[in-house]
């Protein structure tokens, strides 16, 4: 856990460090276009690339979910809520079963400038709060929240003066034993987003 | 001094006195003289001390001996089918086990004297033993022998000679036309004729003969099945070496009945009288002509004059050789149809029933499975009073007529021990000469066999108990009133006994190894028109299917209505064990988890045919089971879940059919 959060100091010191070297490096260049957009709501949907113990279960599958980004030019804070349920089979005896995750992820981005200024480029890192259930006939019910971490790299597009496309890859890991198996309920999830401005 | 020696003897007399009353009332003196017979302890004592050993036959007291008797007696007749020799065994054996048990502890008590067993017997509460006196002091005060008598010698009855000829009035060899008059008098006398023209002849049938043996190659036998055997302990009186043809005290088989040569009085006595029960070569017949013979050699040689006065050789039967020999006649009741045992054979001089006899016991363990003991009364003209064992008051005893029906002269007589009359003057028979050799004899020995060859049609008309074949030989037969008082007795009249017995149809029971029948298989007698109810009773782990014979159908209980003879056939089968494996799989979600055991069967083939409804499987606990599931019939897999990872479990699965039967279990342990 320790060493899972000095990963994102560090990441957040990195990302303070280029920018004060933009800073210094640009004094003197003309002023850059202005940015419209320093916060948007982002409605998101993704395709989440589980671990291979969920996906035998449960296969890959569909993330929802809606993400606040506040902030200024280079970093920005990022909250976010995603949601997932899949029916699934018992290993054995096909019997069906049912998960639902779901997660609350919080952290900071820092956006990269680029020369084309309508795409923004960007990496973060953020701690989750994660909810999983999952339900059967034949066993019951296997509950349990718990904290995990996030890491995410992206970028957003411009498409209209406040309306942005935003990609991104998110990579998370959760740890946890709600039953009889001690579980991650993360994993790779390529999102696709669309951005509101304000 | 004179005064010393009276105060001495004063002592001496007070100290006998007291020890005299010391053992008086000592609690062991108590109980062996109110409960034992101990009538001759003192001669016993005596021949002992003088002899150095004494035979003895010990009354053994063996535990619900009464029960395990009537249990094991229950078997009479032949052996239905396997599954009830396999029951009678096992209940001879209990019986055997508790006598043997009770010998073995009055053995514990003799260990350090000199003592010999001569017999250990099976199925009555006897043995015969050789001890010296020492032992015979320790049997005296054993808390496990009720009675202890002298192992006497039962002389054989001669046949009594006419005037002027030996044993009879005519020797004769079967020359062609020299008339044989006397045994087919006396068969037609008693209505054997007439019996054998109503069917009744003795076949299926064995006549037992207690004597000195046959010759079973004289064509009197020819085409018999003859069963020989050998209880001889010989004139030293003791087991092992014997006068058995293989010169041990036992014998059985082929040419154990042997007779002795003819240096021995007598020795084809029991040719004599074998001929006389159940022989037929040409137009010359015995009683029972087409029964078959069980022939016993129970007498052993002896030499001198104190055995043989003024004969120098001579046979005699020692009490504990016959007591074997009855033994035995029992042991192979399952084997063949005994009708009766034939003892012409005698000794002493009764005036009252003398049932404390150990071959009371004998008479009365083959009485309860069906046998009669024919017994001669003897000889020795005596009125009111015959020889023993004709004494018990529970053997047939037999008493000579004349072919006049008078009785003869030398038969002994009591108006209540003897039970009937039957003809023994003159009476033609095979002898030992040859295999062609036949004389006349007169005697009670000659009577005897005339009853018990009867016995053997009577038998095959009504296999009844004792009693009921006595009874109808009694009320039926023609009163010959007795010399000795006026007071008469029955002579028997096979024919009109056999009228008088129930008119009865056979119902033979038979069901195969896989189960039993209420009642147990075997042969009854029913009156006509009784309505029989046979209940199926399958053994455990099997299924009554059918009945065949002269009934069809399942019906349980069948009703078998006896218009006839019939044969009922219960046929069972083995529901044999499912052929069924187990394993231990996991079952998994995500993040939850359950191991099952599963378990896959299928019925054997051999179950093919019945109607599997059901299987029911069990967990085991040692070998308690616990009802786990029924499944339908068809199933043939069950998952038993949430078992743990490590739980090692025993399933028992039983195939069940529709009538609710178990079959055999599969065990199946899974890990």
């Amino acid at each position: 856990m320790i060493r899972k959060i000095g990963i994102v100091l560090v990441l957040l010191l990195v990302s303070q460090v280029l920018h004060a070297q933009q800073a210094t490096v640009n004094t003197n260049a003309p002023a850059p276009p202005k940015e419209n957009t320093l916060s948007m709501f982002v409605g998101r949907f993704g395709y989440f690339l589980a671990s291979k113990e969920f996906k035998d279960i449960y296969g890959n599958g569909v993330v929802f979910g809606g993400e606040l980004r506040l902030g200024g030019r280079r970093i920005t804070g990022w909250l976010e809520g995603n949601y997932r349920a899949r029916t699934g089979k018992f290993s054995f005896t096909k019997e069906e079963t049912k998960v639902n995750v779901l997660a609350i992820e919080g952290g900071a981005l820092y956006k990269f400038k680029i020369k084309s200024g309508n795409i923004m480029p960007y990496i973060g890192a953020g701690v989750g709060y994660y909810m999983y259930d999952e339900k059967n006939e034949p066993i019951g019910e296997a509950k349990k929240n718990q904290i995990g971490f996030c890491v995410v790299g992206g970028a957003s597009m411009r498409v209209l003066k406040s309306l942005a496309l935003d990609c991104r890859i998110k990579y998370s890991t959760c740890s946890m034993q709600p039953a009889d198996f001690k579980i991650n309920i993360g994993g790779l999830t390529f999102g696709l987003g669309l951005g509101l401005g304000f | 001094m004179r005064f010393l020696a009276t105060k001495s003897r004063a002592w001496i007399l007070f100290f006998s006195a007291l020890l005299a009353v010391l053992w008086m009332t000592s609690p062991i003196q108590s109980v062996s003289q109110s409960q034992k017979q101990q009538a001759n302890l003192d001669g016993l004592r005596d021949k002992a001390w003088k002899e150095g050993t004494v035979g003895v036959i010990v009354n053994l007291e063996v535990p619900m001996i009464q029960e395990l008797t009537a249990a094991s007696a229950r078997f009479s007749g032949m052996d239905a089918n396997q599954a009830i020799t396999s029951e009678r065994i096992a209940a001879d054996n209990a019986l055997k086990e508790a006598i043997e048990y009770a010998a073995w502890r009055v053995f514990m008590e003799l260990e350090g004297t000199q003592y010999t067993v001569n017999h250990v017997y099976s199925y009555i509460p006897f043995i015969a033993l050789r001890v010296s006196l020492n032992a015979l002091s320790l049997l005296e005060v054993s808390s496990t022998v009720l009675g202890i008598e002298e192992d006497g010698l039962t002389r054989l009855i001669d046949p009594v000679e006419d005037s002027g000829g030996a044993k009879g009035d005519t020797s004769l060899t079967d020359g062609g036309d020299l008339s044989r008059p006397s045994l087919d008098t006396s068969v037609d006398l008693i209505g054997a004729k007439t019996a054998w023209g109503l069917g009744y002849t003795g076949n299926q049938w064995y006549v037992a003969i207690l004597d000195t043996g046959i010759r079973k190659t004289h064509q009197f036998f020819t085409g018999k099945n003859i069963v020989e055997a050998c209880f001889s302990l010989g004139s030293d009186g003791a087991a092992g070496a014997g006068d058995c043809p293989n010169g041990n005290s036992t014998m059985t088989g082929s040419g154990a009945a042997v007779h002795y040569s003819s240096t021995y009085p007598s020795y084809d006595h029991g040719t004599h009288v074998s001929g006389i029960a159940a022989g037929k070569y040409g137009s010359l017949a015995g009683v029972a002509k087409d029964a078959n013979i069980i022939a016993v050699q129970v007498f052993s040689k002896f030499y001198g004059y104190l055995y043989c006065g003024s004969n120098s050789y001579c046979i005699a039967s020692w009490n504990s050789d016959t007591l074997d020999a009855m033994n035995y006649i029992y042991s192979i009741r399952g084997s063949y149809n005994i009708a009766a045992i034939n003892m012409s054979l005698g000794g002493g001089r009764y005036y009252s029933s003398c049932d404390t006899d150990s071959r009371k016991s004998a008479i009365d363990l083959l009485r309860s499975a069906g046998i009669a003991s024919a017994i001669a009364t003897a000889n020795n003209s005596y009125c009111g009073s015959i020889s023993g064992p004709a004494c018990v008051s529970t053997s047939v005893a037999v008493g000579a007529s004349t072919d006049a029906d008078a009785e003869a002269y030398f038969s002994n007589w009591h108006a209540t021990m003897q039970k009937v009359f039957a003809p023994g003057s003159g009476i033609y028979s095979s002898t030992g000469a040859s295999d062609s050799s036949y004389a006349s004899w007169n005697g009670t020995s000659m009577a005897t066999p005339h009853v018990a060859g009867a016995w053997a049609l009577m038998k095959q008309r009504f296999n009844g108990s004792v009693t009921d074949l006595l009874n109808a030989l009694v009320t039926t037969g023609k009163s010959i009133t007795s010399r000795c008082e006026n007071k008469s007795l029955p002579r028997i009249q096979v024919d009109k006994a056999i009228q008088a017995l129930p008119a009865g149809f056979k119902l033979t029971i038979q069901s195969n190894q896989f189960g039993t029948t209420q009642p147990i298989p075997g042969v009854y007698t029913y009156a006509p028109n009784t309505q029989v109810q046979i209940k199926p009773v399958p053994n455990t782990y099997c299924i009554f299917i059918n009945w065949s014979g002269d009934a069809t159908g399942s019906s349980d209980p069948l009703v078998v209505t006896m218009d006839r003879d019939k044969t009922v056939s219960a046929y069972f089968r083995y529901i044999y064990a499912p052929i069924a494996t187990g394993r231990k799989v996991l079952n998994r979600t995500f993040s939850q988890a359950e191991y099952i055991n599963i378990l896959s069967w299928q019925t054997d083939p051999v179950n093919a045919g019945l109607d599997i409804t059901l299987y029911r499987i069990y967990t085991m606990s040692g070998d308690t089971p616990t009802l786990l599931v029924e499944l339908a019939g068809d199933k043939t897999e069950y998952y038993h879940r949430k078992v743990g990872q490590t739980s090692i479990t025993t399933y028992a699965i039983r195939a069940v059919t529709s009538s609710g039967r178990e079959g055999a279990p599969a065990l199946v342990t899974v890990q």
